[in-house]
């Protein structure tokens, strides 16, 4: 019984603390501006990666780059105040859509599911699709 | 058998109102960083580690009855036991935390208490929920039974030490007296085991006092030049609790399904994180090793600048 209590107004102070705060706020959504501020954290967390350019997508939320040394693909994702990024490849993907300039990856890694590009181009959408899938001519 | 209360219960309204006052101070001064969805997984996790524990607890009560009758002594309740007991019971977290980071079975289940990107107070409640599976009550539990310490004790002792260890997660306090950093474990040394820079790496595993890692070469400053990033090498991009909690787990099955030898299969389980026959993801060591920061440094100046990072 007393373990039931316990477990119960855990409970409810864990509702209260995220309505707390949610209600008095006080971070910032993260926004990536630039391939190279993308390159930058790839960099940091992956130790050697060097820009050859990239995209942004249209909001800041994502950006891809690709490695000059190794033309890896990088992935940087910016989610609530964080950033995660990813090296991806085409056995890491599970479904890839490139529609209306949105670039739509779906991943097999259950902790990075998902990542949403607005390109705002739908040329850009199918060559980055593609070059993610090891296809850049298709 | 003697029972003594769990202080844990009688922790968690200060460990609530604590974490309220760090989320008003964060707000008001912008010295801790908190995101409703890390810190509402951060809380969940807790909960689900309290629910195991309920669920679990005649596990441990069995492996104790099973193992106190071969204590070799019998030292009793006296005070200076207790001290002796908290004592050693550091000791013991020491190398059992060690290992949680150099075997992979064991940072499976710890991985959950490093996984947010974040360090504040609700990170300190961010804790596993699958321990069981390591059996660690057995490998890291039996020791101070069996030389003679009465079970509760240790018990309790080892609730002490977990409770201590929730005021050192927090980005609100710089530094302690001189004298304070020199023997006990504090925010800035726990900031650096929270953190994925290569210098910080497996460093500072201590519970309540620092002086196990400067002892076994393990200790690693903070420095203002180099500031923390919290989290884990490969960082998640979820908040759901329930793929926090199996991730790793999940990961050891998968790698241990695609192994081409009995060897590879061991090895993924007992090696380091990062380990793998290629070489293709990186440990630890090798990270460390790739950024030329091996041994504990005292300065960033110490180190070969184009190995730190792109900044």
């Amino acid at each position: 019984m007393t373990s039931l209590i316990i477990i119960l107004v855990s409970a409810i102070a864990i509702a209260t603390l995220i309505g707390l705060n949610m209600w008095l706020g006080g971070w910032t959504a993260s926004r990536i501006e630039t391939v190279q501020e993308a390159a930058a954290r790839l960099q940091q967390d992956f130790l050697s990666f060097n820009s050859a350019g990239g995209i942004v997508s249209a909001e800041g939320k994502a950006a891809l780059v690709i490695d000059k040394d190794s033309d890896r693909i990088g992935l940087v994702l910016a989610q609530g105040d964080i950033f995660v990024s990813r090296i991806v490849d085409a056995d890491s993907i599970a479904q890839i859509d490139a529609a209306d300039g949105v670039l739509d990856i779906r991943f097999r890694d259950f902790t990075f599911p998902r990542a949403v590009f607005d390109l705002a181009n739908p040329d850009a959408a199918i060559e980055w699709r593609n070059r993610l899938t090891g296809n850049p001519n298709d | 058998m003697t029972e003594l209360p769990d202080p844990i219960q009688f922790a968690i309204p200060f460990f609530i109102v604590l974490v309220i006052a760090e989320l008003i101070y964060a707000r008001q001064t912008g010295k801790a960083k908190y995101e409703p969805r890390d810190s509402g997984a951060s809380l969940i996790m807790g909960l689900g580690n309290t629910i195991a524990g309920i669920a679990f607890a005649a596990v441990g009560a069995l492996w104790l009855g099973f193992i106190s009758p071969f204590a070799l002594f019998d030292f009793g309740w006296a005070w200076y036991v207790w001290i002796i007991c908290f004592v050693l019971d550091d000791f013991v977290y020491y190398w059992s935390h060690r290992f949680a980071h150099t075997v992979r079975w064991f940072w499976a289940d710890h991985v959950t208490h490093h996984s947010s990107q974040h360090y504040n107070l609700t990170t300190a409640l961010r804790q596993p929920w699958f321990s069981i599976l390591t059996v660690k009550f057995i490998w890291f539990g039996a020791w101070m039974i069996l030389f003679g310490f009465p079970p509760a004790m240790i018990a309790f002792c080892g609730a002490l030490n977990l409770i201590y260890q929730f005021w050192i997660h927090t980005e609100v306090i710089k530094r302690m007296p001189g004298f304070f950093e020199a023997i006990m474990n504090t925010p800035s040394h726990h900031r650096v085991h929270h953190a994925t820079n290569p210098v910080y790496l497996d460093r500072n595993y201590a519970g309540v006092f620092i002086i196990w890692d400067r002892l076994f070469g393990t200790f690693q400053r903070e420095m203002d030049e180099e500031p923390c990033r919290y989290g884990i090498v490969r960082n998640l991009g979820t908040y759901n609790p329930i793929r926090i909690a199996i991730h790793e787990w999940w990961g050891i099955v998968t790698d241990v399904a695609s192994a081409k030898s009995i060897k590879h299969a061991l090895a993924y389980v007992f090696a380091p994180p990062g380990w793998s026959p290629d070489g293709s993801r990186l440990t630890s060591k090798a990270i460390k090793k790739k950024a030329g920061v091996e041994k504990p440094v005292n300065s960033m100046d110490d180190v070969r600048p184009e190995t730190i990072s792109a900044e």
